[in-house]
């Protein structure tokens, strides 16, 4: 098994969420979809760090949208996943879930 | 159109502290954000957590290039604070004293060279200082942080003089007695961290000015 052929797992939300919001996803959006599944405040930073990462990666893409008055002049970032990031994602989904499996103490609902 | 601005230090923190590839589109959803709505704790909670997220992401990400960057920075610092200006001090007061020395020396020069702030001490308060220079300077430009430094060596050389000989003979005018007997480079040590701090400051800034371009602040008018 290669080094980094699992996502962490902040890294492993972040695009999720990124698919959740279909191509165009930028900062705050991604943000508040993690918001909402796992219901506490997500840094705006943070997500920008993790999507770098995953840019380096090449799990994510990126393009720069036109900048607007009310953003000081900053244009918008918006990210979607590759091919690899999709492949990635689905490789660390089945490690996960062959992880899942036949685990009684979670199977039962018990802490 | 009238835009709601930020708290204005959150609005500078976040400016200068949040280094990256996307520190544009950060400061930008941040403050549409805030045009929407958010409240300023919002805004502040967002800059506070950006912070360390963005400077060890930016560490972790350039090792190398900013390993270099310092060092190359550090090799500088520490040829005009240990080599260079020690060795003017010691030419010029030599030649400050003797009986035939010219004004300009015994007046001016050999006052700026007076005390050398090479102190390791001192320098190593200050590399936290430096390494915040590196992450700070958006658009970060070595030679413009070079000039910039320069530019605050220099600085500190045209302030030294007032606050290194005017502040020592105002401590030995206040100082109590047994303190009189301490000695000029006792006292000279005092003032250090002082002008090292101002010359790195000063040397931020006048990199920033080099390579500056409107924050995103004042844009919102």
């Amino acid at each position: 098994m290669r080094k980094d052929s699992h996502l962490g797992e902040f890294e492993l939300i972040v695009t999720l969420a990124l698919l959740r919001l279909g191509g165009n996803a930028y900062g705050v959006p991604i943000a508040r979809e993690i918001e909402k599944s796992i219901g506490r405040e997500v840094g705006v930073g943070s997500v920008y760090a993790a999507l770098d990462r995953l840019e380096k990666k090449r799990l994510v893409s990126s393009t720069v949208g036109e900048p607007t008055l009310k953003r000081g002049g900053r244009a918008k970032r918006y990210f979607e996943v590759t091919s690899p990031g999709l492949r990635q994602i689905r490789e660390t989904q089945r490690a996960l879930i062959a992880l899942w499996r036949g685990l009684p103490q979670l199977e039962r609902g018990e802490a | 159109m009238r835009l709601s601005k930020p708290p204005a230090l959150a609005a500078w923190l976040l400016e200068h502290l949040t280094p990256g590839d996307n520190h544009d589109a950060l400061v930008g959803d941040l403050l549409e954000e805030f045009q929407h709505g958010r409240s300023a704790w919002w805004f502040w909670r967002q800059v506070l957590c950006a912070i360390p997220a963005s400077l060890s992401h930016e560490i972790r990400a350039h090792r190398v290039a900013r390993s270099v960057e310092f060092g190359l920075t550090w090799v500088w610092v520490d040829f005009v604070m240990f080599h260079l200006l020690p060795y003017l001090r010691a030419k010029l007061w030599v030649t400050a004293f003797e009986p035939h020395a010219p004004i300009l020396w015994r007046f001016v020069l050999n006052p700026v060279t007076d005390h050398y702030p090479g102190e390791p001490w001192s320098v190593l308060i200050l590399l936290p200082v430096l390494l915040a220079a590196y992450l700070s300077a958006r658009d970060f430009n070595f030679l413009a942080f070079v000039c910039g430094l320069l530019v605050g060596v220099l600085a500190m050389l045209a302030i030294f003089p007032v606050i290194g000989i005017l502040g020592r003979d105002l401590f030995a005018l206040l100082a109590p007695p047994p303190q009189r007997s301490i000695s000029r480079m006792e006292i000279g040590r005092g003032y250090i961290a002082l002008p090292n701090t101002i010359s790195v400051v000063v040397g931020i800034w006048a990199a920033k000015l080099i390579t500056r371009r409107p924050q995103a602040v004042e844009i919102l008018g």
